[in-house]
């Protein structure tokens, strides 16, 4: 069982456990309760945890069904629901040998149930309350991760002393395509310095920057063969920044030590579903240099999180052949 | 006679750097240009060559894995963007370490220590 924020029967048992404990405490304390004659404490006991769960599966009720369905769209349909609710509640506790207490005036009984109904929304908002902080907590420590990871390995000094070594190289011999190749880098350097700290950039703004970053990898070799075909219908789409990154960079990475590299992929979108597939080659002696993957599992989080029921991702291997297939509601 | 000298480094662009240089200078020229480990052992065992510039940071082959299966000793210059390779690289007999982006009085240098080497051996 796993008991995080998340578990609403966690939360749902300790209440009323919680209640059960109010309610003995409360009976014990009044004196003329039939709790305290001989014979009866059990049966009294009993019925005051029953009476507590009644009410709890009336709040239940309330919450789940009739509040997050209706109120305040449809109120005549929740106002209906409340009251058969309420009523529900008196006939379970006048014809049933679980009256709430004894002699008690109808007036009390209403306001009391509404009361209860108010305060089982008190926690279940609470609760909710909670849980959107710590999902919106987890994914901006996620989305901060995953912008350090990249500056880390854009920043490093492999990628960058290596771009200015050829960039220096170019200067040296063909002095006219230099200043091009500057603003490329320049571009590149940007987009990841700037965009990967926004929650959602452009599809279009995405693609772009994935075709620099692909045109700058096949500068560096020439042997690597790229696809990559996009056919994105509205320019109005958006998309957490970086998210495809992990898997492009990998599959350059582990397609460079074949002997024939390539790598293809496609991302296209159908009104609101995103479908991004990747195919690369790689060599299994090399799958011991394959490190941590930190881009890949940050990436899963990330669909996790932001994504939330919204996408599937399926990776697959096969003789020498990686395939990522993702698709993503948007 | 010119020293022959093979480019190893995974990344094209790279060579340009060494070409430009290695064009500016009058003892050595280049006797080819290979992407990887593996090209460069074929490469060798071809071709007698006098001096290498060798790139660490490789897929398949990385240089300081490349120092270690050299069919034979040939003067080593390695060229990376990293600069803490240098123990591991002088443990295995290399000439220079150059620094990305290598410039032309740095290299120059490199190259003069490869010719004091080989007048050195030719004495003894």
């Amino acid at each position: 069982m796993n008991f995080s924020y998340f578990n609403f029967w966690v939360r749902n048992v300790a209440l009323y456990l919680f209640f059960c404990l109010l309610g003995l405490v409360t009976i014990l304390m009044d004196k003329d309760h039939p709790v305290h004659r001989e014979g009866e404490a059990f049966r009294a006991i009993l019925q005051g945890g029953v009476i507590v769960l009644i009410a709890h599966i009336q709040v239940y009720v309330h919450n789940v069904y009739l509040y997050k369905r209706f109120f305040s769209r449809q109120n005549l349909k929740y106002i209906t629901g409340l009251f058969l609710l309420a009523g529900s509640y008196f006939l379970i506790n006048y014809f049933t040998p679980f009256r709430f207490v004894k002699n008690d005036e109808p007036v009390t009984m209403v306001i009391s149930i509404f009361l209860v109904y108010l305060v089982g929304l008190g926690f279940y908002y609470a609760h909710k309350n909670i849980l959107e902080r710590n999902l919106l907590f987890k994914t901006e420590l996620v989305e901060r991760d995953e912008e350090i990871r990249h500056l880390k390995a854009q920043l490093n000094p492999h990628f960058l002393f290596n771009a200015l070594n050829n960039l220096y190289g170019l200067a040296l011999t063909e002095p006219s395509e230099t200043p091009d190749k500057i603003l490329e880098l320049s571009d590149l350097l940007r987009y990841q310095i700037e965009f990967s700290k926004k929650e959602k950039v452009s599809l279009d703004d995405e693609i772009s920057f994935i075709r620099k970053y692909l045109s700058y990898e096949q500068s560096r070799n020439p042997k690597l063969k790229i696809d990559f075909i996009t056919d994105v219908a509205s320019h109005e789409d958006m998309i957490s920044p970086m998210l495809f990154m992990p898997f492009i960079e990998n599959a350059i990475k582990y397609s460079a030590h074949t002997d024939h590299p390539f790598c293809f992929l496609s991302i296209r979108t159908v009104k609101k579903s995103l479908n991004f597939h990747m195919r690369n080659n790689f060599t299994s002696e090399r799958r011991k240099f394959a490190g941590t993957n930190t881009g890949i599992s940050n990436t899963k989080q990330r669909l996790e999180l932001t994504y939330r029921n919204r996408h599937e991702l399926v990776i697959s291997e096969t003789d020498h052949i990686y395939t990522v297939e993702l698709s993503i509601k948007l | 006679m010119k020293l022959k000298c093979l480019i190893i480094d995974d990344e094209a662009p790279a060579h340009k750097v060494l070409h430009a240089h290695i064009a500016k200078t009058e003892m050595i020229e280049i006797a080819g240009d290979v992407y990887d480990g593996k090209e460069a052992i074929d490469f060798m065992s071809k071709t007698k060559i006098d001096l290498i510039f060798l790139d660490i940071e490789m897929p398949k082959l990385t240089g300081l894995e490349m120092l270690q299966c050299l069919p034979y000793h040939v003067p080593v210059i390695l060229t990376t963007a990293y600069s803490n390779f240098g123990f591991e690289a002088y443990q295995n007999d290399v000439v220079d370490y150059l620094l990305k982006p290598i410039s032309f009085p740095r290299f120059l240098k490199a190259i003069n220590k490869v010719s004091n080497l080989n007048r050195l051996n030719s004495r003894t």
